[in-house]
């Protein structure tokens, strides 16, 4: 699905990613962990192809396309989806109007035509309870005034509406109290499937709990230092990063 | 009566003329080359039909260079008279020509002295008028050093309701406009008013005011594309109790336009609601200024009165002064203001584009979101702004 190869990237003129190794085939669930600015975040929104994010070397393959150079909007297109750890929110525009936009100019950039809008309601409606939120929200401008786990779900409502390859969920879990965490847990149980692949940034072994992942990655300083199965996440909530730190001797 | 009225405004506007840039409230704004321009009574409407913008479930009333061109018009519960008309005494006056105050204003006696005709609507005591009044103010045909001198008075009798429309369009003479629109809004009157400005090489002033009495209901948006000098003075005059005003302006300037807006809000009664909210949108090199003012004098008690401007810079070279003002003198009331500037959301434009929406896309959707709020308290998709400002970005 997505192999990162040597990924060195600066912001704003400063290096946060340093030779980023990573393979994440069709059907897996990685996660990566890693003590605050690490750069977890980096690597998420340079998958995403934030402009603020400049890769200065190495490759991003994704579907055997090179993408260190398309747009946001054509990674998109090719089925990359971010949940963004901050939510932005946007005043004036409708979340529904949002969410219509995004399923057509996808369908553009795919020469398919615009989606009936009825059609579309329905298969919003359908979706909503999968996350928790009800019709009100779709009415409200995007973000604006919710709560930050109502963010949490509004993201992975589109991430659903959207039906992406590969879905980069940066602690989307964050700010969800335990009933919450379970239903956005169990939305993106369902939506796993052979084909699609999931790129999870998180603090906490909650989550994957319900998820079954198959690698943890530990994040030190912008470089993967220890890699193993779902038995890390426990270990480093118990030991913390400074257990990685002695082991590495760094 | 009136021709005393006009003679005061000369001799005023021959001492005073045109404000220079030293006068605070045109700062920014040159108006000296207005004292140079020539009056013209021409009416050669230039335009073809097609392009005058009437609607059809609506009475329309065209106003070409200042003058009334459809005299017949009629409209049922409303009266529609040209200057003649007043002059002749077939229809009373009432207060025309008392709403602008010209004493210390050479704009406005410069209009007041000069107009050569004017358009005088009075809707009557307790009318509902459901089609809404369509004003096209068309400036055509004229040579550049011409002036011309609209004049609308507007009058709503008690506990009438109506919607007025006012669209000033132009072609691409490049002549001067000194326009004077006043209104009276009587007890429990409802105006619903909508102006529309889409001028090209003109330079205008437009002056705006109101007198309202007791319980009286305004609700304005004036939205302007800019031209290449575009001022309005707006002078609210809250002379009621129990008023409840809700004023929007949009200023959309490209180029090299340079939009001014000035606004007093005087509460001189209290217990009045007032909002007004100005946005601007600014594009290239053009220039955009809010200055406004909320005045509450002494006996106007529970006044409660909101003042906002918020402007968005769409290129490094597009200019904004914001300058939201309050003199409260009275105790009791609610009164606030307020002025924002900023850029496009980079982080909202990242958000938007990493859903698959192009940036150009993503761009109209945040101004639009901007604006969103201001324009959807109207009723504007008879003239479909929506689509017009969709064009503009
Ligand atoms: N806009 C920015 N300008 C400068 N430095 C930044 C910016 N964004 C992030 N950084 C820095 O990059 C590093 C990694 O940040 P981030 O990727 O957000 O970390 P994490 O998500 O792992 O907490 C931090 O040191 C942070 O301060
Ligand atoms: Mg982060």
């Amino acid at each position: 699905m997505i192999t990162f190869k040597d990924l060195v990237v600066d912001v704003e003129g400063k290096r946060i990613i340093n030779e980023f190794n990573l393979k994440v085939s069709s059907g897996e669930l990685h996660v990566i962990m890693g003590p605050n600015g690490s750069g977890k975040s980096t690597i998420a929104n340079t998958i995403a192809g934030h402009p603020r994010y400049s890769i200065k070397s190495g490759d991003i393959v994704y579907k055997k396309e090179l993408i260190n150079e398309l747009s946001p909007e054509e990674r998109a297109a090719m089925g990359i989806f971010l949940s963004l750890q901050y939510p932005v929110s946007i005043p004036g525009v409708k979340n529904i109007y949002f969410l219509k936009a995004a399923v057509n100019s996808i369908r553009k950039i795919k020469n398919q035509d615009e989606i009936d809008t009825i059609d579309f309601l329905k298969m919003v409606r359908g979706i909503l309870p999968l996350v928790g939120l009800d019709e009100s929200f779709l009415h409200r401008s995007v973000n604006e005034g919710f709560s930050g786990g109502e963010k949490k779900r509004n993201e992975i409502l589109q991430m659903l509406v959207l039906q992406p390859d590969l879905s980069v969920l940066d602690e989307t879990d964050s700010g969800l109290d335990i009933d919450a965490l379970k239903i956005i847990a169990e939305g993106i149980k369902n939506y796993r499937n052979d084909s699609r692949s999931f790129i999870i940034i998180t603090h906490y072994h909650r989550m994957l709990d319900f998820l079954d992942p198959d690698y943890i990655h530990i994040l030190i300083d912008g470089k993967i230092k220890l890699s193993g199965g779902p038995e890390l996440a426990h270990k480093l909530e118990e030991k913390g990063y400074s257990w990685v730190r002695e082991m590495q001797n760094i | 009566m009136l021709s005393d009225i006009r003679n005061n405004a000369k001799s005023i506007f021959s001492q005073l003329g045109y404000p220079s840039t030293k006068d605070e409230m045109w700062k920014y704004t040159n108006v000296k080359k207005f004292n140079d321009y020539m009056s013209s009574d021409s009416q050669q409407l230039n335009y073809q039909p097609k392009d005058i913008p009437i609607l059809d479930k609506s009475h329309n009333i065209i106003i070409c260079n200042g003058q009334l061109i459809n005299k017949d018009i009629k409209i049922s519960g409303v009266s529609i008279s040209n200057y003649e008309d007043i002059l002749n005494l077939s229809v009373p006056a009432e207060k025309f020509l008392q709403i602008s105050n010209f004493n210390n204003n050479g704009v406005l006696a410069h209009n007041t002295s000069s107009f050569i005709d004017a358009v005088h609507i009075v809707i009557n005591e307790n009318e509902i008028i459901d089609l809404p009044i369509n004003i096209i103010n068309i400036s055509s045909n004229l040579e550049n050093n011409i002036i011309t001198f609209p004049r609308v008075y507007i009058h709503s009798k008690r506990n009438s309701k109506a919607s007025i429309y006012i669209q000033n369009i132009s072609d691409s003479s490049r002549c001067a406009i000194n326009s004077v629109m006043e209104f009276y809004c009587e007890d429990l009157s409802n105006l619903n008013i909508f102006e529309l400005s889409d001028l090209k090489n003109q330079q205008i002033i437009n002056s705006i005011s109101f007198s309202q009495c007791d319980n009286s209901k305004i609700n304005f948006l004036s939205t302007v594309f800019g031209c290449e000098m575009y001022r309005s003075n707006i002078e609210i005059g809250i002379d009621g109790e129990g008023c409840d005003n809700n004023f929007g302006v949009l200023m959309l300037g490209n180029t090299n336009n340079h939009i001014d807006y000035h606004v007093n809000i005087n509460h001189n009664r209290g217990n009045s609601f007032n909002n007004f909210n100005c946005k601007s949108l600014l594009k290239d090199t053009s220039i955009g200024i809010f200055n406004g003012k909320i005045l509450v004098e002494k006996e106007s008690a529970g006044t409660d009165s909101r003042l906002n401007n918020n402007n968005l810079l769409l290129s490094e070279k597009a200019e904004i002064q914001s300058n939201p003002q309050l003199e409260i003198n009275c105790e009791d009331v609610k009164c606030a203001h307020g002025s924002t500037t900023g850029n496009l959301d980079k982080e909202a434009l990242f958000y938007l584009r990493s859903r698959g929406i192009s940036l150009n896309k993503a761009k109209a959707i945040l101004i639009h979101g901007f604006i969103s709020k201001l324009i959807s308290s109207f009723n504007s998709d008879i003239l479909s702004l929506d689509e017009k400002i969709k064009k503009w970005i």
